[in-house]
């Protein structure tokens, strides 16, 4: 029989009840009150289709409705590579902190690596016509590098300048797609390209192009969220 | 007999109770615990149980996902209201970006350090 | 002309950094300067809403009405007066990239009219914030930073808690809607959204019972980065929780609570500078007290009162960054912020810069602190709130004592070491200065814009 027993501090008592009345009392609010069943969401959902030429509702919400909100998460994934790129230094020189010698692994990541990367690209640019988008793509392109870290060990390494460029330009193009629609039809992020027909491809005026900017960008700095932390193991 | 499991209000209700536990072991985890990993962990599934709470109160049964496909020829108003999950959409990068920085931070700290407990954090305070 | 170029200018900046290494400082001052002019351009005019990408409240809204632009040319001048400074130093990367990306979130703050993208600009300000406590890279900048994101996380919490019970209640994320429909919606969801508001704004907002993380900050983050958070992030936080508080009509006995916790954080932060030994947390300790005091005021919904605390922002944010950057110079010389530093240096230039400083902040003529201060209390003494009249006096003599006890610490007999400053701060620190005592001496421009700074923010509902 083993024997456990653990000391549960008085802090950790206090804390628990006094959260879970809290959490009772919102229990007992959140039960009794009605969702609101016009918002603005079914506003948007009635003039989506003539507005913006996209088939995937949610889509011209986050790029084209709300577009500055995703101006400003595309911001914050930014600053946070960038915060952790700062502490950790002279990560050039560390090891990977992965040791898997499997080969059936390294077998098959070559086939999968290009797949992976196929599919991320084709959910990036249907992101107005099915499920998907930039956010999704982006990641789903950073899991390829990540199995890469996984099987190929030390041997793979991503090149910083182009992950740099790739962010830099992609992000100020985010911005010059916004300010373009300011000059030329007077208003941030407003459409300046023909809408087309709904389930085209090549519809939806500037929602595709957005989230392609968005997509590369994702992909940029996720993946090199993967390699900041994969690489913290010093050179003995 | 299942398919009076498949109502609303039922639903509604399974996801606000499970939700508000879910906020409740992560607000209790995130005060109580002394172990940094563990803090975060629990923000993180507090701001999770916020997630599933906003997403599933705006789900009635019998409406389908805003997305004009071959079977679903228009937009109409049978459908699920799509700026919620834009908003959840951005919110959770957001939380991702938050968590990896404070982890990078964690990973510095306790290599200067050698310490991964809060209670013994006292670098910072008076006469230091 | 759109009000957007004040956040996208600087976004655009820092995308586009590695293309301009080694011009870093001269594009910093050049924009900053730049925004400064295009925002007094737009002074006199009338209230703009301006909507992206579609003409309606389906979308995000951005309102530049004379409290936006007010706190806009304010952080625009700090920032300048801030990237002037640096024009000393090397361009660097880390810092052009964060001070950009600090003013269009603050910029961000001030002008959304759209509580999901005050959220957004929220968290940009906040992540600036965790990377610039923890720029010094020594186990205090790690320390700080973990505790600072464990508590901003829980702002985020609660203010998320805020936004998803306003959108299931009212279906609308714009502000002028919720501020329209807010009434009229279940009683326990109001106390619920008002009370998650509270934590959340507050946590940033740095209001007794919860600023006791801020001290620990400030100590932990370097003195250049003290006088950003001081001067600006302090006052976009505060502006945001008065804002949605007055568009939401809040009623009278909320505000009563903010003015007790106001008295009560003012009185235990300048009780612990007493105390206190390190200069950082003193001049740390002092910010949270006139925080303190702004938010006695901003809560009287009295114009007068009001416009009487937007004078008092004005002058504390210049007054701190000429502070912090003084303590900057002398802890570049002497390598600690021990109170013991003030005995030990000799530059007559320097003892000038803080006694002005101090006393503006005690709020004694002919400083621009005396006014603001003065403002406040005779509004108050029109409202006939005599117990925080009293209250504010009595601690303000704590103050004074602390004050006074460090200017006499210069004119020990200890030996001295004298501090050269340099000819670039000497001037910026100058400028500072003189705006201190010129605001003390001729007023009446800026109490005319307080004025209708404060009428825009209390009827904040009507545009």
């Amino acid at each position: 029989m083993i024997n456990i027993k653990k000391d549960i501090s008085i802090e950790t008592l206090v804390v628990s009840l006094l959260v879970s009345v809290m959490t009772i009392m919102l229990i007992s609010l959140f039960l009794n009150f009605e969702v609101v069943t016009s918002s603005i969401g079914t506003e948007i959902i009635g003039i989506n289709a003539d507005t913006t030429g996209s088939a995937n509702a949610v889509t011209s919400v986050v790029t084209y409705f709300r577009g500055f909100d995703t101006l400003g998460e595309v911001t914050i994934l930014f600053l946070s590579i960038f915060g952790i790129g700062l502490g950790l230094e002279g990560y050039k020189d560390k090891l990977n902190i992965f040791a898997y010698e499997n080969q059936l692994l390294k077998t098959a990541v070559d086939t999968l690596f290009p797949l992976i990367i196929l599919f991320g690209f084709y959910v990036i640019i249907h992101g107005h016509l099915s499920p998907g988008g930039g956010f999704q793509g982006g990641v789903i392109i950073a899991s390829a590098f990540l199995l890469m870290f996984l099987a190929k060990n030390d041997d793979f390494a991503l090149n910083h300048k182009i992950m740099g460029l790739i962010e830099a330009l992609s992000g100020a193009s985010f911005i010059l797609v916004g300010l373009l629609g300011l000059l030329i039809m007077n208003r941030f992020f407003d459409n300046f390209l023909p809408l087309g027909t709904l389930g085209d491809l090549f519809s939806g005026g500037v929602i595709p192009l957005i989230y392609i900017f968005v997509g590369l960008k994702v992909s940029a700095e996720i993946t090199a969220l993967v390699e900041y932390f994969v690489r913290i193991k010093d050179v003995k | 007999m299942l398919n009076s499991f498949n109502q609303t209000p039922f639903l509604h209700g399974v996801i606000t109770i499970g939700s508000l536990i879910l906020l409740t072991i992560g607000l209790v985890g995130a005060l109580t615990k002394k172990n940094l990993f563990k803090i975060f962990l629990s923000l993180a599934i507090a701001e999770a149980s916020l997630f599933i709470y906003f997403i599933g109160m705006h789900f009635e049964v019998g409406k389908v996902a805003p997305i004009v496909t071959d079977e679903v020829t228009k937009f109409s108003l049978n459908m699920v209201d799509p700026v919620p999950q834009a908003m959840i959409l951005t919110t959770i990068v957001i939380a991702i970006a938050v968590l990896s920085l404070a982890l990078s931070f964690v990973i510095n700290y306790f290599k200067l350090t050698n310490n991964m407990r809060v209670n013994q954090m006292d670098e910072l305070g008076e006469g230091k | 002309m759109s009000t957007l170029y004040f956040v996208v200018v600087p976004l655009l900046a820092s995308f586009l950094t590695p293309f301009f290494k080694d011009y870093l400082r001269y594009i910093s001052v050049a924009l900053n300067l730049v925004l400064l002019v295009f925002a007094l351009s737009f002074m006199g005019a009338e209230p703009i809403r301006e909507y992206i990408s579609f003409d309606s409240a389906l979308s995000i809204s951005f309102v530049l009405d004379s409290a936006s632009l007010f706190f806009i040319v304010l952080f625009l001048v700090i920032m300048t007066l801030f990237s002037l400074y640096h024009l000393q130093e090397e361009s660097r990367k880390d810092s052009f990239i964060l001070t950009n990306m600090l003013l269009a979130s603050v910029s961000g703050l001030v002008l959304s009219g759209d509580i999901f993208n005050i959220y957004i600009f929220f968290e940009i300000a906040s992540i600036t914030a965790y990377i610039l406590t923890s720029l010094g890279k020594d186990k205090k900048a790690y320390s700080g930073a973990i505790r600072y994101m464990i508590i901003g996380t829980f702002a985020s919490i609660f203010l998320l808690i805020a936004i998803m019970t306003i959108y299931l209640n009212i279906g609308s994320l714009n502000l002028a809607t919720i501020a329209k429909e807010f009434s009229s919606i279940n009683e326990n969801s109001q106390f619920l959204i008002i009370l998650s508001l509270f934590i959340g704004f507050g946590i940033k907002a740095e209001i007794f019972p919860l600023n006791f993380w801020v001290v620990d900050i400030y100590q932990a983050s370097s003195n250049k980065v003290n006088a950003l958070f001081s001067s600006i992030l302090s006052k976009a936080y505060i502006f945001v929780f008065f804002h949605i508080a007055y568009m939401l009509h809040v009623n009278t006995k909320y505000l009563g609570f903010l003015a007790i916790i106001g008295a009560i954080s003012f009185a235990i932060s300048e009780l612990s500078a007493l105390s206190s030994k390190d200069l950082k947390r003193v001049f740390a300790y002092s910010t949270l007290g006139q925080i303190g005091v702004l938010f006695i005021a901003l809560s009287s919904h009295s114009i007068d009162v009001v416009s009487g605390a937007i004078f008092l922002i004005a002058l504390h944010s210049i007054t701190k960054l000429m502070l912090f950057l003084s303590l900057d110079i002398l802890e570049q010389k002497f390598k600690s912020t021990s109170v013991d530093i003030f005995k030990k240096f000799n530059s007559l230039f320097l003892v000038v810069i803080f006694a002005i400083g101090f006393l503006s902040l005690l709020g004694l003529p002919p400083f621009g602190g005396f006014i603001a201060k003065l403002t406040i209390l005779k509004g108050l003494a029109g409202l006939q709130e005599y117990l925080l009249i009293g209250a504010i006096l009595v601690i303000s003599l704590i103050e004074a004592v602390y004050f006074f006890r460090l200017l006499g610490s210069t004119q020990s007999s200890q030996t001295k070491e004298s501090v050269e400053v340099a000819l670039l701060p000497k001037v910026l620190l100058s400028i500072m200065a003189i705006a201190i005592v010129y605001f003390g001496l001729f007023p009446d421009a800026l109490l005319d814009i307080s004025k209708s700074v404060a009428t825009s923010l209390i009827g904040g509902a009507d545009v």
